[in-house]
């Protein structure tokens, strides 16, 4: 029996996904959990450390670990990436001065050799908002389609309103369902 | 608000999930077109449904308390069905590939390693979206005269460069001038719409923001000597390296990054955050001096800022992970206040 299948017989008991979240500082990481759990959103404080939360979906049980991104603290990112099933990245649609930087924060993730088996999920938040970058502007600027190395998938969506988030779980957790749990 | 016994709790609940539950049965009749919209607020709604419960759990009777979470249960659990049933699988594009063995295959690495570029591409993303000041010395900058770039067309691709409107600087708040009387051109709906400003590169300058425009973020990056007063917006204030400058504003976050030097005068409803800042100084917004009570009420309630929540004091500072007081920042002491820098900048220097 190859390792992969027994981490795969493993899992299966549980069902369980970790997700983690992360993305530039302000992108709206911490809206987007809170939103997604019927929190409160209109007093959240940046992150200096993380927050997680645990939720069920289809029929998995997610753990979704929301890390800060200020820069100061993004050298911590590398305590979270060990067993993480899925990356969801999410980005400031209408933060364009800063889309370079996150184009390589980005990137940089990509070639971290424990995350090499994590599904991508970019939110392109804050859709809301007039002046945000549709989610096909996002996924040039940060040249989504040169990723050869992750499962990847790009939405908009909006943390103030809700709209699509539930969508991007969706697809983050079947893809990771897909893979590991229903391979054999 | 109202305060909720366990003997009201009830009276206000039962309306809401009957509304809900109404709502639901009624989805398969929703447009297509709209569809996404009445589920976004379903969800939201049954959320606070959920909230209101788990908010009241202390003082609910068990019984009471059971039944509700279990209509909210169910209700969700039909929006979740319904929503599979009736609602178009989102616009996604993604890339799909053959699975990469990356447990055993250390070559797709390398892969990836070769296949990012090592050099930054400019990115060709049109800032024009953003309301603008920048590259200035010594002037008065007041966002009434900017012109409002229009959002509409930005999504129309095969129309030319964005169309802009003029705001009517008619219906500014200054000297008692109507609040509501928002005349510009695109109609409430686009209108109503914050819009997010960019201040880059000014040295000595003035900077009024305060407007009847809803504004959304602010992004400051390399101000000099500058004074600004920014009226309650609904998104962050995002500073960085600034130096010497007088801030006053009111928002849901305050960001600031290598700054120093710097007085700033805050209405924030969480906690404001420095990161690599020296000589950081804080004060409460000076209400008063900004505008009447009643209109500057208006404004926090169109920001969703509430009005009797300012944590400006409670600073944290990303480089100072310590219990002790951090030595980048500090309060104003009240002989420090500076009165009427406000008030100078919106009525006296503008005339
Ligand atoms: N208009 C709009 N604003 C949003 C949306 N999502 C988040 N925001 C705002 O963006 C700001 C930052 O949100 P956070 O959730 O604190 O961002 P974060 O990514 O957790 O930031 P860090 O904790 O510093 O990494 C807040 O003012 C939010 O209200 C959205 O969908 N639309
Ligand atoms: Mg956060």
């Amino acid at each position: 029996m190859g390792l992969l299948t027994i981490l795969k017989k493993n899992r299966q008991k549980e069902k369980e996904i970790r997700l983690l979240m992360l993305g530039l500082d302000n992108a709206g990481k911490t809206t987007i959990l809170k939103r997604i759990n019927g929190e409160d959103i209109d007093t959240i404080s940046p992150t200096l450390g993380f927050n997680i939360k645990t939720l069920e979906h289809n029929g998995f049980k997610m753990n979704i670990w929301d890390v800060g991104g200020q820069k100061s603290i993004r050298s911590y990112w590398r305590n979270y990436f060990e067993q993480t099933d899925g990356l969801v990245w999410v980005v400031d649609s209408a933060d364009r001065l800063r889309l370079d930087d996150c184009k390589k924060e980005l990137h940089e993730l990509l070639q971290e050799e424990r995350l090499s088996g994590a599904s991508l999920l970019v939110f392109a938040n804050k859709q809301d908002l007039p002046g945000a970058l549709t989610d096909d502007q996002i996924r040039e600027a940060l040249e989504l389609d040169s990723i050869a190395t992750h499962h990847w998938a790009i939405l908009g969506c909006s943390a103030k309103t809700g709209a699509h988030l539930l969508n991007g779980m969706d697809w983050v957790v079947g893809d990771i369902g897909s893979r590991i749990y229903l391979l054999d | 608000m109202l305060e909720v016994t366990k003997e009201n709790f009830r009276a206000s609940f039962d309306p809401m999930r009957v509304e809900v539950e109404r709502d639901l049965d009624n989805l398969p009749n929703v447009p297509k077109t709209q569809i996404q919209a009445a589920v976004d607020n379903l969800v939201q709604r049954i959320q606070l449904l959920e909230k209101a419960v788990t908010d009241n759990i202390t003082i609910l009777p068990p019984y009471d308390a059971r039944v509700c979470l279990e209509a909210v249960k169910a209700a969700s659990e039909r929006l979740s069905v319904l929503r599979g049933k009736l609602v178009p699988r989102p616009k996604f594009s993604f890339k799909s590939r053959k699975m990469v063995a990356t447990a055993t295959s250390p070559s797709a690495l390398q892969v990836s390693n070769a296949a990012t570029p090592a050099i930054a591409t400019q990115s060709t993303v049109d800032t024009s979206l953003f309301m603008t000041f920048e590259n200035q010395t010594g002037e008065y900058l007041f966002i009434g005269d900017l012109q409002v770039p229009n959002a509409v067309a930005q999504h129309d691709a095969s129309g030319p460069s964005p169309s802009t409107m003029m705001v009517d600087t008619e219906t500014i708040y200054l000297g008692g001038v109507q609040v509501n009387d928002n005349t510009t051109a695109s109609g409430p709906a686009e209108a109503e719409k914050p819009k997010d400003v960019a201040l880059t590169n000014l040295t000595d300058c003035t900077i009024n923001l305060v407007h009847t425009l809803p504004l959304g973020a602010i992004h400051i990056k390399n101000l000099k000597r500058c004074v600004l007063v920014i009226p309650p917006v609904s998104g962050s204030i995002l500073l960085h390296d600034c130096e010497g400058c007088t801030l006053i504003g009111a928002c849901h976050q305050s960001r600031m990054h290598t700054s120093t030097n710097m007085d700033i005068y805050l209405h924030v409803t969480s906690e404001p955050i420095i990161e690599d800042c020296t000589d950081m100084r804080f004060a409460p917004y000076p209400y008063q001096e900004v505008l009447p009570t009643d209109q500057l009420l208006t404004l926090f309630v169109a920001a969703g800022l509430r009005p009797e929540k300012n944590l400006f004091d409670h600073v944290k500072d990303f480089n100072w992970l310590r219990q002790q007081q951090s030595p980048n920042w500090r309060l104003l002491d009240a002989s420090e206040i500076r009165q009427g820098i406000a008030h100078h900048v919106l009525y006296t220097q503008r005339a």
